[in-house]
């Protein structure tokens, strides 16, 4: 299958990059199309940016979950805490899950002891009673032990937020969160049918604007979203620091589940040997290229707010939004089929 | 090619006029950094401000370092240039912020002439994947006394012929005072070549304020493809 390298290395959040390497350890060659099997664009109403972190994952009318779980039977649940399944019990049984840290806590970490920062890891169980064996892809990366004590601290912090040593990715508990999957792969007997059909779906959801007590939906959230952004550049600075903190965490998990939807297209330019798909994946790079620069417009205007990065940022979300309708109308153009969606499939 | 040939082949911005924001720090002032919204910077003990360095053959000429600004940030500013021999390529001492990133450079010349280049260079933070030497062919040099050949230049991380690393840090400065090895910024060299000669007026460098610019030097004549 067709497959270049994301953007860039930091695009991805940690919770997408930990959730991929689970679910690749499953379904090696459909991993990427799993988790991009979402299209929408979600705004969360004011009061649910507070709770956006690191590894939130993409928002929307249904959740990403639930999404992902009725298109492709992909489960991915999120826990909050241990009381109703532990991550414990979980390990015990030799999976391996995606665990929210702070990593204030963590040895391994530069940070330890100094700054709070959440985002997650890849947890596996570990070599003794007491120790978990971990994956943490955040740069100085780290593939060792962790003694379980060590763990549960970072697993249950406050993780204050810090304006000048962690403007981004502090601010909300971790709470105990943790990620497990569960994939049973389904055979596609013909993939280029199905992924053309597939694609429908997904960009039919990408137009399909909402709006309800929780937020609003689709491409309009997105130029909705560039409109907050020229209006907060111009507000009062301490609202327009929130603004700019949360909108860059958002913006992070829709790039996520886009990195992904383009190896979808990808795959499916492939399967159909459609040059015009082909085309329309690669042009899409620079959709998500926008996306990227203008969530690195927010994340730089936390500390140089009088450059005026947001009305930068809202140009690249225009931009963005342009390049999310070109790519919808490509997938619409596409010949239909009468095979309907199904699970993917791990021959993909 | 003769010494005079040489001194007449390179025009090094003095940038310190334009300078913007602040890059490095001394370890009395690590709370002043600002490369990131982290407030990451460089250890300016390490950077050779107020000097030439020499990067496979190209010298630039870094700003002073004073209390105030270091650098620059792109934000569209448009900077004179010296009406001197056209112009054939340009390069620059740089590094990207949150990864890599692209400046787009317009060199503006004589009769409203117009040339546009385009600047990748990878994050100051990225980690080479190979410990190569500089690529053969990028050996005219300067003599200057004050002139730094960095002897750790190596190739890019991106393998982008046009880019090298110019010079790495052995650590990075943070905000609350402290220092960490486990992260070594690098300055980076970028070597463009102008679609067409162009007898300069200006340089204008559009917005993108996470691409830093520690140096510029036009190249002229036959220097410009030397390298």
């Amino acid at each position: 299958m067709p497959d270049d390298r994301p953007p860039r290395p930091a695009t991805v959040s940690s919770v997408f990059r930990n959730l991929y390497a689970l679910v690749a350890a499953g379904a090696p060659r459909s991993a990427a199309l799993l988790l991009g099997s979402r299209w929408s664009f979600g705004l969360p109403c004011p009061a649910l940016r507070e709770a956006l972190t690191e590894y939130s994952l993409p928002f929307g009318p249904q959740d990403y979950p639930a999404t992902v779980a009725r298109r492709t039977g992909l489960r991915i649940v999120e826990h909050t805490g241990d009381e109703q399944y532990a991550l414990a019990d979980h390990l015990a049984g030799g999976a391996a899950a995606v665990v929210a840290v702070d990593c204030f806590y963590l040895r391994h970490r530069p940070a330890f002891g100094r700054v709070h920062s959440a985002r997650t890891l890849l947890v596996r169980p570990g070599p003794g009673p007491d120790q978990v064996e971990v994956d943490d892809g955040w740069d100085p990366v780290y593939r060792g032990p962790v003694p379980w004590p060590e763990l549960q601290r970072a697993r249950y912090s406050d993780v204050p937020l810090d304006p000048v040593r962690e403007p981004v990715f502090a601010g909300r508990p971790t709470a105990g969160a943790w990620f497990s999957v569960q994939y049973t792969p389904t055979p596609v007997a013909e993939p280029a049918g199905w992924g053309a059909e597939f694609l429908r779906e997904l960009s039919a959801e990408a137009v399909t604007s909402g709006c309800d007590a929780r937020g609003q939906y689709g491409l309009a959230a997105l130029l909705t979203l560039a409109e907050e952004c020229r209006r907060a550049g111009h507000g009062d600075p301490a609202a327009r620091f929130d603004w700019a903190r949360q909108a860059s965490l958002l913006l992070r998990a829709e790039l996520s589940s886009r990195v992904f939807l383009r190896v979808f297209v990808q795959a499916v330019a492939h399967w159909r040997s459609d040059p015009r798909l082909r085309t329309a994946a690669a042009d899409y790079r620079q959709t998500l290229h926008a996306l990227e620069r203008a969530r690195d417009l927010l994340v730089k205007s936390l500390h140089r707010p009088e450059l005026g990065c947001l009305d930068w940022a809202a140009e690249w979300l225009r931009s963005a939004s342009a390049g999310e309708a070109r790519l919808v109308e490509q997938i619409q153009r596409l010949p239909s089929a009468a095979a309907a969606p199904h699970h993917v499939s791990s021959r993909s | 090619m003769s010494a005079v040939d040489l001194v007449s082949a390179y025009t090094m911005l003095d940038l310190n006029g334009a300078c913007n924001a602040t890059a490095a720090t001394y370890d009395r002032n690590r709370r002043a950094g600002a490369v990131n919204a982290w407030g990451n910077s460089l250890p300016a003990e390490e950077v050779p401000f107020g000097r030439i360095l020499q990067v496979a053959g190209v010298p630039f000429m870094l700003p002073d370092k004073g209390d105030g600004p270091d650098h620059v940030e792109a934000v569209g500013q448009s900077l004179p240039l010296p009406g001197r021999a056209p112009v054939e390529a340009i390069a620059l001492l740089c590094f990207g912020e949150m990864g890599e990133q692209q400046a787009i450079l317009t060199v503006l010349g004589r009769n409203r002439t117009a040339v546009r280049v385009v600047a990748t260079v990878p994050g100051w933070l990225a980690e080479p994947s190979s410990r190569q030497e500089p690529p053969p062919g990028h050996a005219a040099a300067r003599q200057d006394p004050t002139a730094r050949q960095d002897p750790t230049a190596r190739q890019d991380p991106s393998g982008d012929p046009a880019v090298e690393v110019a010079f790495r840090c052995s650590h990075l400065h943070y905000p609350g005072g402290y220092e960490i090895a486990a992260f070594r910024p690098a300055v980076l060299s970028w070597l463009g070549r102008l679609p067409t000669p162009v007898e300069p007026v200006r340089l204008r460098l559009d917005t993108n304020p996470l691409f830093h610019l520690l140096a510029v030097t036009l190249l002229h004549g036959a220097v410009a493809h030397a390298g």
